[in-house]
């Protein structure tokens, strides 16, 4: 294996790993409120559940940039 | 694709009618009735005359039905006459409910006594044996000798750890009380040990046991009261309710000495029917603010629950049911995209249609449909718990062409953006605003070509398309208008989440195929390992993506779409109508 390709490998690796974990943290946070809102009030649940999901879009960003590094850049 | 037009109507008729108008309305059960608009001319009515009656034998019967363990689950085949209902409710109440008062007080008493002798049974189970002497001067000791307390501190060894036991005098209570604050004790009382905790223990149970037969007698007794009279009861409570709506409704009206005013709202279907009820003079107009009909047929309709999920649309505005009963299963198919587990939520279906009945028809078609199409996208990428039963793939597998799909996904989102902007300028139109709705989406159209231009390597597209975006933003919303770029992009991307998901759904399955083969290799218990880890494995996979899915494909509409143009806050169509399913 070609030493660039291993660093692709890392660099994808990275993108969703550090998208993941900041997203993770972001979701505990949103998501600790929504069931704090909805446990008040019921009618919020769709809402509640969209925002408790919204900070998941930044672990999709990462997806993305892993692979178009793994299978753009890794061909 | 809009709301249902409806028209304000305003009904005018004499006091003396009024129960009976109401009541035809009742059964007519066309028309939204609203609070009467603030006039100099009218004065709020009142409910009707009976409607305290009323209110009070429904809290009767309501808690005969609680006492006696009766579920109100009945469907009502019509309004009887309501002196009919009445006479029948008294002569209920008068034979039922003093015994089951008089068997309530009874079974309360028991109930607390359990929860007394629970109490010394619990506390007595934890503590070691203890000896209670009362000595003619009344005082209580323990039998051990006594330590350095104003009486006396022992300590032992429960059950769940260390005791002291203070005693001493009853005049040296309160000294005892103080020490064993001071000392961070809790106090357990024990006053209800008579002599021997053994012997206290066994009374205890003893009488708990007592206390539980007499509790079941009492049961028995009030199910004797009622038996039989079940379906009375629920008729009566359900008759009654909708007696009580038609009391209540007139709290809306508006009244002069003679007559009273009547607003609401309706279909133009709904005037000849009202037009039909007689001594009713009726006037009716356009508005442009009403409540909200949505008017969806077939399986689209069910899709109405997702809609007023995230909320009522505004009246005269889009309804964007059709889109999401196309693109809800498409998106969950999409996301879960393997044929066992949309196999597996059809077994589940089929399961809540035999436990629920038909009730949960509208959560079959949703979740049916989406079953569907997880089983055609299982076919086209080839899943069947991941890679357990070979299936060749119609397209791809995920793994192989995760790029091709992740185009393919973002090609989707486009359309699905696309829609929402129709579905914008749709709204403008109804609203009479296309300029407006027009300015305001038409950014979306440039910030596409950049797409089209970084797709073709045409920079002056790029260029040219981002020059006029921002124009147009800082135009119509000023610099911060500016983070309309980045957030179309975001959107975008987001569909993504298309491949990730079903990504994610393959891999596990197959990790838990991995997992189940290797274990498989173990001599005897090799065959029932493989067969517990797979089905427990393919179980939680397809929990925790069921759910993923089912929270994804709402989101794709609710963030990505409805942001372009949902307009909520609506109040939601409620026609004055005789309730015939009353459930609990």
């Amino acid at each position: 294996m070609e030493l660039a390709t291993g660093l692709i490998g890392i660099g994808a690796g990275i993108a969703i790993g550090f998208a993941a974990l900041g997203s993770g943290i972001g979701q505990g946070i949103a998501a600790s409120a929504a069931a704090g809102a909805t446990a008040e009030n019921e009618s919020l649940l769709a809402k509640m559940l969209v925002f408790a999901v919204l900070p998941e879009t930044q672990a999709i960003y990462g997806f993305v940039i892993s692979i178009l590094l793994l299978f753009v850049f890794g061909q | 694709m809009k709301t249902k037009p409806l028209v304000k109507i305003t009904l005018m008729g004499k006091q003396d009618e009024k129960e009976t108008i109401i009541n035809k309305l009742h059964h007519l059960g066309v028309m939204h009735i609203s609070e009467i608009d603030k006039s100099d001319f009218l004065d709020r009515d009142v409910p009707g005359q009976n409607t305290n009656l009323i209110s009070d034998q429904i809290l009767k019967l309501r808690y005969i039905a609680e006492k006696t363990g009766v579920k109100i689950n009945f469907v009502l085949d019509g309004l009887p006459n309501y002196e009919k209902v009445l006479k029948r409710s008294t002569e209920f109440l008068n034979s039922v409910l003093e015994g089951v008062k008089a068997l309530d007080v009874q079974k309360k008493e028991q109930l607390r006594l359990q929860k007394k002798y629970e109490s010394h049974i619990r506390i007595l189970s934890q503590l070691p044996k203890i000896y209670v002497v009362k000595t003619g001067y009344n005082q209580v000791y323990f039998s051990r000798k006594l330590l350095k307390s104003p009486g006396s501190v022992e300590v032992v060894q429960g059950k769940n750890g260390v005791y002291y036991y203070a005693s001493g005098p009853y005049q040296k209570e309160d000294e005892i009380i103080t020490f064993v604050k001071n000392n961070s004790l809790k106090q357990i009382d024990l006053s209800f040990v008579k002599k021997d905790s053994d012997l206290t223990l066994k009374e205890s149970t003893k009488l708990l046991e007592s206390s539980i037969e007499k509790t079941s007698q009492i049961d028995s007794k009030l199910f004797k009261k009622i038996n039989g009279k079940q379906s009375t009861l629920k008729w009566l409570i359900s008759t009654l309710e909708n007696y009580y709506e038609q009391g209540a409704i007139s709290q809306r009206f508006g009244r002069t000495e003679l007559f009273f005013v009547v607003q609401g709202y309706g279909d133009v279907e709904s005037i000849e029917k009202i037009k039909s009820v007689e001594n009713l003079s009726m006037t009716f107009g356009q508005v442009e603010e009403a409540p909200t009909l949505l008017e969806n047929k077939g399986i689209v309709k069910h899709f109405e629950h997702l809609i007023n999920m995230y909320g009522v649309p505004q009246y005269n505005s889009v309804d964007p049911s059709l889109i999401m009963a196309i693109f809800y299963p498409f998106f969950f198919g999409f996301m879960l995209s393997d044929i066992g587990y949309g196999l597996m939520m059809m077994v589940v279906l089929a399961f809540l249609r035999w436990h629920f009945g038909p009730e949960v028809k509208p959560l079959l078609w949703i979740f049916g449909l989406s079953a569907v199409s997880s089983i055609i996208f299982g076919l086209i990428f080839g899943g069947f718990f991941g890679n357990l039963v070979h299936v060749t793939p119609l397209y791809k597998d995920s793994f192989t062409a995760s790029f091709e799909i992740l185009q393919l996904a973002l090609i989707i989102g486009l359309i699905h953006i696309n829609i929402g902007v129709l579905l914008a300028l749709y709204q403008g139109h109804l609203r009479k605003e296309f300029l407006p709705a027009l300015f305001d989406v038409s950014h979306l159209y440039f910030l596409q070509a950049i797409i089209m231009g970084l797709l073709f390597n045409q920079p002056w597209m790029i260029y040219s398309s981002l020059i006029i975006a921002t124009i147009i933003l800082l135009l119509r919303r000023g610099i911060l208008g500016l983070t309309h770029i980045t957030g179309f992009f975001g959107i975008w991307f987001s569909y993504a989440r298309l491949l990730a998901l079903s990504l994610a759904t393959a891999g596990v399955a197959l990790a838990i195929n991995i997992i189940a083969d290797k274990a498989a290799g173990f001599t005897l218990i090799g065959p029932i390992l493989w067969v517990t880890i797979l089905v427990l494995g393919h179980t939680f996979n397809f929990i925790l993506n069921m759910i993923a899915c089912v929270i994804h494909s709402a989101r794709l509409h609710y963030v990505e779409q409805f942001g372009l143009f949902f307009k909520e806050g609506g109040t939601a169509f409620t026609p004055f109508k005789i309730k015939t399913k009353i459930k609990e």
